[in-house]
């Protein structure tokens, strides 16, 4: 307590005025004086004798006050000010170098920070809800697990949901993306979710206003916080509204508190409804709930949890005679479920790998400036050595002006990344997966940004504090020649020069590398047109139609859609395009045994045999996806309920079912007992369907108006003559006049879902594009910078050399010689080491290898070209030297 | 005690202390506060600055006098137990 009595007491002296105390102390101290002189003049010494004799015991009077005053103030505080304001004060006297370094800082550590926090958003950050802790996802094992989901049953799940020793709570959720919602007359599509009872009791979330849904409740709704902004401009009247969520009615009775967003990282629940034993939605007690999540009761550990669930779950599938042996298994779930965390965790920590990079570039380049800057303040650094300064003292100095330096970058870097996160993270968004992370600035950010401008300061700051105080002091005080230190000044800086070439060589070839592998999927012969194709989604089962009810609605939308001006064909299927969805189905074909290699896998370790990739599509599918028909007819009108089944199939089908023959005209069936009931009648080029990256496959395409009991959501795909966007509102008024109540969603063209498919490889493209410029540009003002400075140190040399008889271009050379042997010390380091870094890369590209030779061939053009560009401008300033001028300066 | 000319008497003048020492100390205490000064006129009508011990100052005395007459005691112990064995 005393301790910090007496920080406080110094630190208001040191914030205050000193002369005030500085007199008292004199005072005190002559006082003092004056009484030892009296005390000797008693004694019978002279009065001369009496001060000196006074003095001498007193000490040194200034040496006291020194001391005096360490005490009286925090001078490590005071001389931290004055540094501060001392280079502040430099700082704005070179107001180019401060703005070069800044900036060069602030985009390093911006993009760091930016790309920082989508990894805390996504990767690390946990849910903000109650003791996250103590949450963990369910999942059973023991039984063949085709989705990927909890593949817990729904009766498990409602007897552990009424046991509260394991689990204080348990809840299980349902998505419901893109779910239309009504308020008032105005539809909205957002993203909505179904929950199990006590979702919001497990989780430990409150409502900012209103309250959540109790037991047995329904037709409830509460909404986020910032639905309730946008929707309902914040008005607190909200509750007790009615909506409606895909036609039914709900009643809003709540909002959670802004930062909740649900138990998805990546995806902002709007609206949450009770469902599961609520009645909207009756479940059988042996259907497998989605997802589920449990927290832990207090007291029990993982291991005991683990193992009295297992007990429950088996004892549960004993109990109505399921076969099997299940087992639980435990995953924290404090940071919530993910899916986009699969698919980008890797993508961003190479992104943050290059960020790293470009941040050690910029490091490097305000060491080179600040090294070049210590070389002109040789003398200053003379003087306060000479006058008594120590060296760690100036040390201490430079490194307050890095620190500043960095801060400044650090501040400028968060406004940055403010903005740049939020375009990445709008960037990674698909029409499917909407992306809704929470990046604003959190103190996890914040502290990251303040944590690497640190370790930046010190990353450029040490080396050319130390170096520029290394003196030789009559050297550097005498006007005119440089001291020794310089030399071995350039010397360091070539090396970071040649460092930082070396990191923008591997930057610039990884992004290459990005560019071409999106370029290659571009230019991928997809078997498909991907131009002027508009796809709607439909769910007429979401709004009770039923089987033949639903082929005739089809069949109305295609007779209208296909009148509407503008449109060249229509069709619909139930998996889409690059839609990563695909079914296997196990065939029969006639006059051909099974054989083994007929196996197809369907999941990791499940494995269909005779099989082939199934889809049902809907008349006029080859020509309206534009694809290649090779041989018979495409789907018609006519293939409909009730006449003999078709089927298109493609050429991988037909060449390994029927190799050497055509195989229109064959038939084929789904079992034994109708192994002839289905007739080939075209055959098509291969097509990507299920997603870009995929190998030939087999492929058998039914005819949908055949069988309609399999579908619900199809989704309508239409051939446009005019731009796909413009017709959409024709097709929903068409749809509307046909039935009015069925909701339109996903409202997309083919291009877009390529562009989706593509997201990854065209984020990382994008973002390691812009990275590798940024490392062009840091490393060519380094380089610049090096050598405008070495051309300035030879002035003398220069003129002597011209003087006897070098011509300029000799000169010329000798630049263009410096940063030659720079840039090719850079590549000979960069190159070996992008092959090496590449192989971590590999899963990204497509259609070449981290050696791909026109990558490596662009980059050193590239590297080449901003060699040649830094060097212009220097190199010219040396050949146009005038000796005589230089001559007669020295 | 008040005033360092008494400090000086108390300690017979065998104790010599630097005044660079001194001064900081005072401030030290001060700062803590274990004591408080105040300008006083002396008896030969002179402005002087009084130290004197607040009730914190005191207590911490008196806990710092315990401790180093516990300190001696030992150390006297541990000396004529020496002085036996020899």
């Amino acid at each position: 307590m005393r301790s910090i009595r007496t920080f406080f007491v110094r630190l208001a002296a040191s914030s205050f005025r000193r002369a005030g105390w500085e007199r008292d102390l004199a005072e005190e101290i002559e006082a003092n004086l004056e009484l030892q002189i009296e005390d000797n003049l008693r004694a019978g010494m002279t009065p001369a004798e009496a001060r000196r004799a006074a003095l001498l015991k007193f000490g040194s009077v200034e040496s006291a006050k020194e001391s005096y005053r360490d005490q009286k103030g925090l001078p490590f505080l005071e001389s931290l000010v004055q540094d501060l304001r001392h280079s502040l004060h430099t700082l704005r006297k070179s107001p180019v170098f401060a703005l070069v370094a800044v900036v060069s800082l602030g985009l390093g550590i911006g993009a760091n920070t930016a790309i920082f926090s989508l990894i805390d958003a996504l990767l690390l950050r946990e849910l903000p809800v109650r003791e996250p802790h103590r949450l963990f996802a369910l999942t059973q094992t023991g039984s063949m697990q085709l989705k990927s989901s909890s593949n817990i049953r729904y009766g498990l799940f409602r007897q552990l949901e009424d046991q509260h020793q394991t689990l204080s709570g348990i809840f299980t959720f349902h998505g419901s993306p893109r779910s239309n919602v009504t308020v008032g007359s105005q539809g909205e599509v957002t993203d909505a979710l179904m929950v199990s009872r006590d979702y919001f009791r497990v989780l430990g979330v409150q409502a900012q206003i209103g309250r959540t849904f109790e037991s047995g409740e329904e037709n409830v709704a509460v909404i986020s916080h910032r639905y309730w902004k946008r929707r309902f401009a914040g008005d607190a009247s909200v509750l007790g509204r009615p909506i409606a969520i895909n036609g039914a009615p709900y009643v809003v009775i709540g909002v959670t508190p802004p930062e909740f967003f649900g138990p998805v990282v990546g995806t902002w629940i709007d609206v949450t409804i009770p469902a599961f034993g609520g009645g909207t939605k009756p479940m059988a007690d042996n259907e497998v709930v989605a997802w589920v999540m449990g927290r832990l009761a207090n007291g029990l550990t993982e291991q005991q949890a683990t193992a009295s669930l297992t007990t429950s779950a088996q004892r549960w599938m004993e109990s109505p005679g399921l076969r099997g042996r299940p087992a639980i298994v435990l995953e924290p779930a404090s940071r919530g479920f993910s899916f986009l965390r699969v698919q980008f965790s890797k993508p961003l920590q190479i992104l943050m790998a290059m960020v790293a990079l470009v941040l050690l570039i910029a490091c490097a380049n305000v060491a080179g400036l600040l090294m070049a800057r210590a070389s002109t303040r040789e003398q200053e650094f003379a003087i306060r050595l000479g006058i008594g300064a120590s060296r760690g003292r100036l040390v201490r100095q430079l490194l307050t002006e890095s620190m500043l330096l960095s801060l400044l970058g650090g501040l400028a870097g968060l406004l940055f990344a403010r903005w740049s996160a939020e375009a990445v993270a709008a960037f990674v968004s698909t029409v499917k997966d909407p992306v809704g992370l929470d990046i604003s600035v959190n103190m996890h950010v914040f502290g990251f940004a303040v944590l690497i401008a640190a370790v930046t300061a010190i990353l450029f700051g040490v080396a050319p504090a130390l170096q520029g105080t290394r003196l030789d002091l009559t050297a550097a005080l005498k006007q005119g020649r440089r001291s020794g230190g310089g030399t071995t000044g350039v010397r360091l800086r070539r090396v970071l020069v040649a460092g930082q070439v070396a990191l923008a060589v591997l930057l610039v070839a990884g992004a290459t590398l990005f560019a071409r592998s999106l370029n290659n999927l571009k230019n991928l012969d997809t078997g498909f047109r991907r131009d002027s194709v508009l796809m709607m989604s439909l769910d007429p089962a979401q709004i009770g139609y039923k089987d033949r009810q639903i082929v005739q609605l089809y069949e109305q939308i295609l007779d209208r859609i296909e009148r509407v001006p503008g449109v060249r064909s229509a069709t619909f299927l139930r998996n889409n395009l690059l839609a990563n969805a695909a079914s296997l189905t196990s065939i029969v074909v006639a006059g051909r045994l099974p054989r083994p290699e007929d196996e197809m896998e369907l999941a990791p370790g499940v494995k269909i045999g005779s099989a082939t990739r199934s889809f049902t599509v809907g008349p006029r599918f080859v020509e309206t996806m534009g694809m290649t028909l090779l041989e018979g007819r495409d789907l018609r009108r006519t293939d409909r309920f009730g006449t003999p089944l078709v089927a298109v199939v493609n050429e991988s089908f037909a060449r390994y079912f029927y190799p050497g023959e055509s195989a229109v005209g064959k038939r084929l069936g789904y079992g034994p007992d109708k192994p002839t009931a289905v007739e080939i009648v075209g055959v098509v080029k291969d097509v990507r369907h299920k997603q870009l990256r995929e190998s030939a496959t087999r492929t058998m395409y039914g005819s949908a108006l055949q069988d309609p009991g399999s579908w619900r959501d199809t989704t309508l795909n239409v051939r446009t003559a005019i731009e796909p966007a413009r017709i959409a509102p024709s097709l929903r008024r068409e749809i509307a006049e046909v039935a009015p109540d069925l909701s339109i969603f996903n409202v997309t063209t083919l291009e877009r879902m390529f562009d989706d498919a593509v997201v990854t490889e065209r984020t990382l493209a994008l973002l390691s594009g812009f990275f590798g410029i940024l490392a062009l540009l840091l490393a060519s003002i380094g380089l610049y910078g090096l050598l405008a400075y070495s051309v300035e140190r030879r002035r003398g040399e220069i003129g002597v050399r011209l003087a006897l008889g070098a011509r300029p271009g000799d000169v010329l050379a000798m630049i263009v010689r410096e940063t030659a042997v720079l840039v090719v010390a850079g590549l000979m380091l960069g190159l070996p080491a992008t092959v090496v870094a590449g192989r971590w890369i590999a899963t990204f590209l497509y259609g070449l290898t981290p050696a791909d030779p026109t990558t490596l061939v662009l980059t050193v053009a590239a590297l080449a070209t901003m060699g040649g560009l830094s060097a212009w401008m220097p190199a010219r300033k040396a050949a146009r030297t005038d000796p005589m001028i230089v001559l007669r300066h020295e | 005690v008040s005033g360092k000319v008494d400090a000086w008497q108390i300690s017979g003048d065998r104790l010599l202390v630097n005044y660079g020492t001194l001064y900081p100390a005072l401030l030290k205490l001060e700062q803590e506060g274990y004591i408080s000064a105040e300008w006083h006129i002396s008896e030969s009508n002179r402005r002087a600055k009084y130290y004197s011990l607040s009730a914190a100052g005191r207590k911490q005395l008196r806990k710092e006098a315990q401790q180093w007459e516990h300190t001696t005691g030992i150390m006297a112990r541990f000396l004529s137990a020496e002085g036996q064995s020899s």
